[in-house]
């Protein structure tokens, strides 16, 4: 389900690097 | 200081085999969600079974933390069959342990030095850096595969020696979602996991586990993909689709 992922990356993006995200979540995080 | 098997086993009220479930806020998964593995060591807990052993659950729906849900136990033959549902009657979760269903005893080796880290979150019981009952595990990945080392605490162990299962269960868990996340570039919740112990865990150095992700495909059934973590010893865990972290 595309956009599932929203809510979660929001969170992991104030507690880890923004690279450190991109790799797993790259369509969240341009 | 109290084990997180206590912890575990205090979510568990009443008598025979219709129960009160009330999960620690302490095992969330994803946000407002238990994490998987949490629910399928409850469902190993309550089976009291030692020795080789298959856990399996099916989750249909979020399963809240916090809140009193209704657990059944169905004594099979030589199983333990659980069911978790909410005050409404709508069925979150069906589990059942019974006799190891495989041997399959293959193993794999973790990351590389140069793996790239996975992310933490705040409360997550897997990788929450700010959950103090949690595994606070730090998982990576490389090409090849998903995992990581975890030295168990002592919440974590028994005075026997013992490693609590939810350990191992939320640590495939929590691979297995990577690898899914990793293959697909989303996150979903857990709708099945399995599985199997070849024995008791012992708390005895590291835990090391592992997913490969030449593994992770999808299934007919659900167009978000499937993964497969496997513990060096063996143990493994099959969602349907990613679960959290």
């Amino acid at each position: 389900m595309r956009g599932a992922a929203r809510r979660l990356v929001t969170g992991l993006l104030a507690l880890n690097p923004p690279d450190v995200v991109r790799r797993v979540f790259p369509a969240y995080c341009a | 200081m109290r084990t997180i098997d206590a912890t575990l086993r205090g979510a568990v009220a009443g008598a025979g085999d219709d129960l009160t479930l009330t999960l620690d806020p302490a095992f969330q998964g994803l946000p407002d969600a238990a994490h998987g593995g949490s629910v399928l060591a409850l469902f190993e807990t309550l089976a009291s079974r030692r020795g080789a052993r298959t856990v399996r659950g099916h989750y249909l729906r979020r399963v809240p933390l916090g809140v009193p849900l209704v657990l059944t136990l169905t004594h099979e033959a030589d199983a333990l069959g659980c069911r978790v549902a909410d005050h409404t009657g709508a069925v979150l979760v069906t589990g059942r342990v019974g006799a190891a269903e495989t041997t399959d005893g293959k193993s794999s080796d973790a990351p590389g030095a140069d793996a790239a880290p996975l992310p933490v979150s705040l409360t997550c019981f897997a990788c929450g850096i700010d959950n103090p009952h949690g595994l606070r595990a730090r998982l990576t990945f490389d090409a090849r595969a998903v995992g990581g080392a975890w030295t168990p605490p002592a919440e974590f162990r028994d005075h026997d020696g013992g490693l609590a299962t939810i350990a191992l269960t939320t640590l495939l868990d929590e691979a297995a979602f990577w690898l899914g996340a990793l293959a697909s570039g989303e996150s979903g919740m857990t709708t099945e996991l399995t599985v199997t112990l070849h024995g008791d865990p012992i708390a005895a150095g590291a835990i090391v586990v592992v997913g490969e992700r030449a593994a992770t495909r999808p299934r007919a059934d659900d167009p978000r993909g499937c993964t497969r973590a496997t513990r060096r010893d063996g143990r493994s865990r099959r969602p349907r689709s990613p679960s959290r972290p």
